[in-house]
């Protein structure tokens, strides 16, 4: 299925031409991403994939509002993230494998004030709380003060704020990083969940067995340049390589071939 | 402001529960008081009974005494405490000269002489005596007898000057005793009941008393909302940016202005619980007479009314707790807003010190200045003259500089600058190149403040020669080698401290500056004197650099080449050079003239040397070397120094110099030189510019 084939209605996060230059007061001006077009359906998991340094955190960044595009589009949900960035911010969830929490609030306060935050209030935020420890079967700690967690607790009370206020779109910046084997389970159970709930999910990754098993569709990223998106499938066929690894070397080698061939006739 | 209260409340809610801020803003504060003064009386009533009961050896020298004065001498010292009086011949003092062979001679009828203490000759079972006293008697005019008692003792002993303090008490007894004789016998009563004045204040004990505690509140005010608001301000953010909440925070949809807002009033709410906890710590401490009254300095209870003048104190809480976010606000550790604390409390005090002054009151001008402002204010509410006008004015204007500073730190938690986009390894190699800067500058002001200003005070030539020409050039060769460098960066020294060759042209316009800049300091002077006069004493030093050794050529050696090599070399060679690695020009311009005013030991010269530290710092931006800044440097320190000296010395009005070169009529135009000089600077291009 092509992009043009699938009904705007569908389209979560569409990006075109996105381009972000940072200002080095050294190096001048550093490009961070080059050029980014994407498009992410509900109910769909898309994996961004691509080595560190590829330009996947400031994708990522630009489309949740935190940092202005320096050129191009990008909408979520149908709002524009440059025109009105507040209200895509109550549209998506955002999650880090960095992110932290407070460490003297309890987990049911944190999610009482992100809540807050994104306008629930009375009743409502009450409903929303009560329903978020029961999904994330948060009850036995979530009166407990964050500082005092363990990391697998941290982590649930994390996901649960990020989808506290319920978002149509989340996003997650290498969500399984730093993380031990049962709460990388926890956390892929939840990205799943997610898509079963007809959710969008954006989520960065290096992790190849990741991408591998969770995404519906993978774009590769490479210094700054999305190199090529679609299914498994549809990146084998363009690479005539099996394995995920050989599809991701591929694309690479070939991005290096151009960028040189470009240098030599320059 | 819904946000601003949730995120306020959230605020409170952490640092309530941190007990690092409990103790630093509630804890500490309550118990600061009661235990100072618990242990002052403690130590005060310990000390006293100690020295009380200690056994002293003083010699005396009474040959010309009367015997009923000695006895009487004897009997009372004997009540002060337990001694032993042994007589002594004072003859070799009264033979020895006046000055240091008697001030030997004496410790040598005591025991103390450094020639024979320690060597082979000195007894060890002899003890040195504690107090050596003399009396000396004389015929008066009308034939009454003068008895002078001369005490010897030595200050840096204990039980010396435990015997000082007996012996001068029992001379002042003896003195009121006899005088009161010698009223009865000559004049029939004390003639002085005929002369009497008695001093009757026309102020209340409730304004006398404001008025004393106006002086020193303003002070206290600032430094106990520092100490507490300091520790909720890294807290709010630099805590924020170290548990990593900060990123998740600004993805709310809120303004980050709302929240900025929100972390102020937290920093304000710490701020005011110290303030308001010192304060009920001080009035309990006086209501249950742990503290006298007396401590205000005034002349009894300030009363509720006149108390209420302290609300005058809330804009400038605000204004410090805004400009305490605006400065620490952008701190990514706690480590690096610590550093910044100092600056700051610095900035607040300094104005803060104009309520010394007894000739400043407040004025239009004063009412818009932060902090002298509130001070004065304060000050004059407390004494009761507050004219309502120019409080209201003092009021708008520090709630107005509140506003502008929030606004400000709505902009530092802006995400674009908050996440930037650096990879994390040059974040953290830029971190510590501009710590190693503002660390090092902190440094230098510090050891000035200590160490060279203490030399330059106990001999000026000796603190010259080592501060110049020791403590700078370290300091600025320490920076330079100790700067960070990128993986596998090489070492260049002469890079790090901005020795580069500059272009002609610009070490031309910056010449062309020099007079505009020796005019702008005089007029800056001029305008100071009016709003901050130097005191007469200190006029000389701090204007003509008179006491400096060595005549004109002392004055251009030390006040001219020495610090336009060295200083630049410090300030605009290895600091600017490492502040350049992380800093855009409107920080490190900010930041350069802050050290470089502070490190001037002066509040009389602040201004100015801020200024010109400013300028200078933007003259080795532009030409990307101090090499300009040193020679501008020397040559606008040469021109006022002169200057300055030819104005305060008559014999230099009448020096060649002088003559030919200062009172030139030439002169008087050449600040205009400055225009070609800002062209040639800001047209001609280095090559890569």
């Amino acid at each position: 299925m092509t992009q043009t084939q699938v009904a705007s209605s569908e389209i979560a996060i569409h990006a075109t031409g996105l381009k972000k230059t940072f200002k080095d007061p050294e190096r001048g001006a550093i490009e961070a991403v080059k050029s980014i077009d994407m498009d992410c359906r509900r109910g769909e998991i898309f994996g961004l994939l691509g080595p560190n340094g590829a330009g996947k955190t400031t994708t990522l960044r630009m489309l949740s509002t935190i940092l202005a595009p320096t050129a191009g589009t990008a909408r979520i949900d149908g709002v524009d993230v440059t025109e009105d960035p507040l209200e895509v911010r109550r549209r998506i969830g955002f999650l880090s494998g960095s992110t932290g929490l407070y460490p003297r609030l309890t987990g049911r306060e944190t999610l009482r004030y992100f809540g807050e935050l994104h306008g629930l209030e009375g009743a409502l935020l009450e409903a929303a709380i009560d329903k978020t420890i029961a999904d994330f079967d948060l009850s036995d700690f979530v009166d407990g003060h964050c500082g005092s967690l363990s990391t697998g607790q941290k982590q649930r009370v994390s996901i649960a704020r990020a989808v506290v206020h319920d978002p149509p779109v989340l996003i997650l910046d290498e969500p399984t990083t730093g993380l031990d084997i049962m709460a990388s389970s926890d956390m892929i159970e939840f990205i799943e969940s997610r898509r079963a709930a007809g959710r969008c999910v954006l989520f960065s990754t290096h992790i190849l067995s990741e991408a591998e098993r969770l995404c519906d569709r993978i774009g590769v990223v490479y210094s700054g340049r999305m190199l090529a998106s679609g299914s498994l499938d549809e990146l084998r066929a363009m690479t005539d390589a099996e394995w995920l690894e050989d599809v991701f070397r591929a694309l690479v080698r070939r991005a290096d071939a151009d960028r040189d061939r470009a240098g030599a006739s320059a | 402001m819904n946000v601003a209260l949730r995120v306020l409340r959230v605020e409170l809610l952490q640092l309530v529960r941190d007990k690092r801020v409990l103790f630093s803003a509630i804890v500490l504060p309550a118990l600061l008081y009661p235990g100072l003064f618990w242990l002052m009386a403690k130590l005060e009533s310990r000390g006293e009974a100690v020295m009380a009961e200690r056994e002293l050896s003083v010699l005396v020298a009474f040959d010309e005494l009367d015997d009923e004065v000695r006895g009487d001498f004897v009997e009372r010292f004997e009540t002060k405490g337990p001694s032993t009086l042994l007589q002594v011949d004072a003859t070799p003092l009264a033979e020895a000269d006046e000055g240091e062979p008697r001030r030997l001679a004496a410790r040598a009828l005591m025991g103390l002489d450094e020639a024979l203490q320690g060597s082979d000759e000195a007894d060890e079972t002899l003890e040195p005596h504690d107090l050596l006293v003399i009396a000396e008697t004389a015929n008066g005019p009308e034939g009454q007898r003068h008895t002078a008692f001369t005490l010897w003792y030595d200050v840096t002993r204990d039980d010396s000057r435990e015997a000082r303090s007996r012996a001068r008490e029992v001379v002042m007894e003896l003195e009121s005793d006899e005088v009161q004789l010698r009223r009865e016998r000559l004049l029939g009563g004390d003639p002085a009941r005929a002369l009497l004045a008695e001093p009757e204040d026309l102020a209340t004990a409730e304004e006398s008393s404001g008025a004393a505690l106006g002086k020193w509140f303003p002070f206290i005010a600032i430094l106990v909302l520092i100490s507490g608001g300091a520790y909720a301000v890294l807290a709010v953010f630099a805590g924020e940016r170290e548990s990593g909440t900060l990123e998740t925070l600004l993805l709310q949809p809120v303004a980050e202005r709302s929240i900025a807002t929100g972390k102020f009033l937290a920093v304000f709410a710490a701020g005011m619980a110290t303030l308001a906890v010192n304060l009920a710590s001080l009035l309990i401490c006086i209501s249950t007479g742990l503290a006298g009254e007396e401590i205000f300095g005034g002349a009894g209870p300030i009363g509720i009314g006149r108390l209420s003048a302290l609300t005058l104190e809330l804009p400038a809480c605000a204004l410090l707790s805004a400009v305490l976010c605006l400065a620490c606000g952008g701190a990514r550790t706690f480590r690096e807003g610590q550093m910044l604390v100092f600056p700051v409390t610095l900035l607040v005090v300094v104005p803060t010190a104009i309520v010394l002054r007894p000739d400043a009151s407040l004025t239009a001008i004063w009412a818009l200045v932060p902090f002298a402002g509130s001070a004065l204010a304060l000050r004059d509410g407390l004494e009761g003259d507050l004219v309502p006008s120019l409080g209201a004015l003092m009021v708008a204007s520090h709630l107005g500089y509140t506003w502008l500073a929030l606004a400000r730190v709505g902009r530092i938690l802006d995400a674009e600058k908050v996440l930037g986009g650096d990879s994390k390894a040059d974040a953290h190699l830029r971190e510590a190149s501009a710590r190693h800067a503002v660390r090092w500058s902190f440094a230098a002001v510090m050891f000035m403040y200590l160490v060279a200003g203490t030399v330059q005070r106990w001999n000026l030539q000796v603190g010259m020669w080592f501060t110049f020409w020791a403590f700078l050039p370290a300091f600025a060769l320490a920076v330079a080698t100790l700067a960070p460098r990128r993986p596998g960066e090489r070492p260049r020294l002469h890079e790090a401290l901005g020795l580069r060759l500059p272009h002609p042209a610009h070490v031309l316009g910056a010449l062309l500056l020099v007079p505009a800049l020796a005019a702008g300091a005089r007029m800056l002077l001029e305008w100071q004197m009016e709003v901050l006069p130097i005191p007469g004493g200190a006029a000389d030093l701090e204007l003509g650099g008179l006491g400096i050794p060595g005549g004109v050529f002392g004055l251009v050696f030390f006040l001219c080449i020495s610090p336009g090599i060295m200083e630049e070399l410090l300030f605009r060679g290895a600091l600017l050079e490492s502040m350049k690695r992380d800093w855009r020009w409107p920080r490190i311009i900010g930041w350069q003239a802050l050290f470089f005013g502070l490190i001037h030991l002066s509040v009389y010269r602040l201004a100015p040397t801020a200024i010109l530290g400013a300028l200078l710092a933007a003259l080795a931006l532009r030409t990307r070397s101090v090499v300009p800044a040193i020679l501008v440097h020397i040559a606008y320190n040469g021109l006022t120094v002169l200057g300055e000296r030819a104005a305060h010395d008559p014999d230099a009005a009448n020096e060649w110099l002088t003559v030919h070169v200062l009172q030139t009529d030439w002169l008087a135009h050449a600040p205009w030189a400055a225009i070609p000089g800002l062209a040639l600077l800001a047209l001609v291009r280095r090559s890569g510019d």
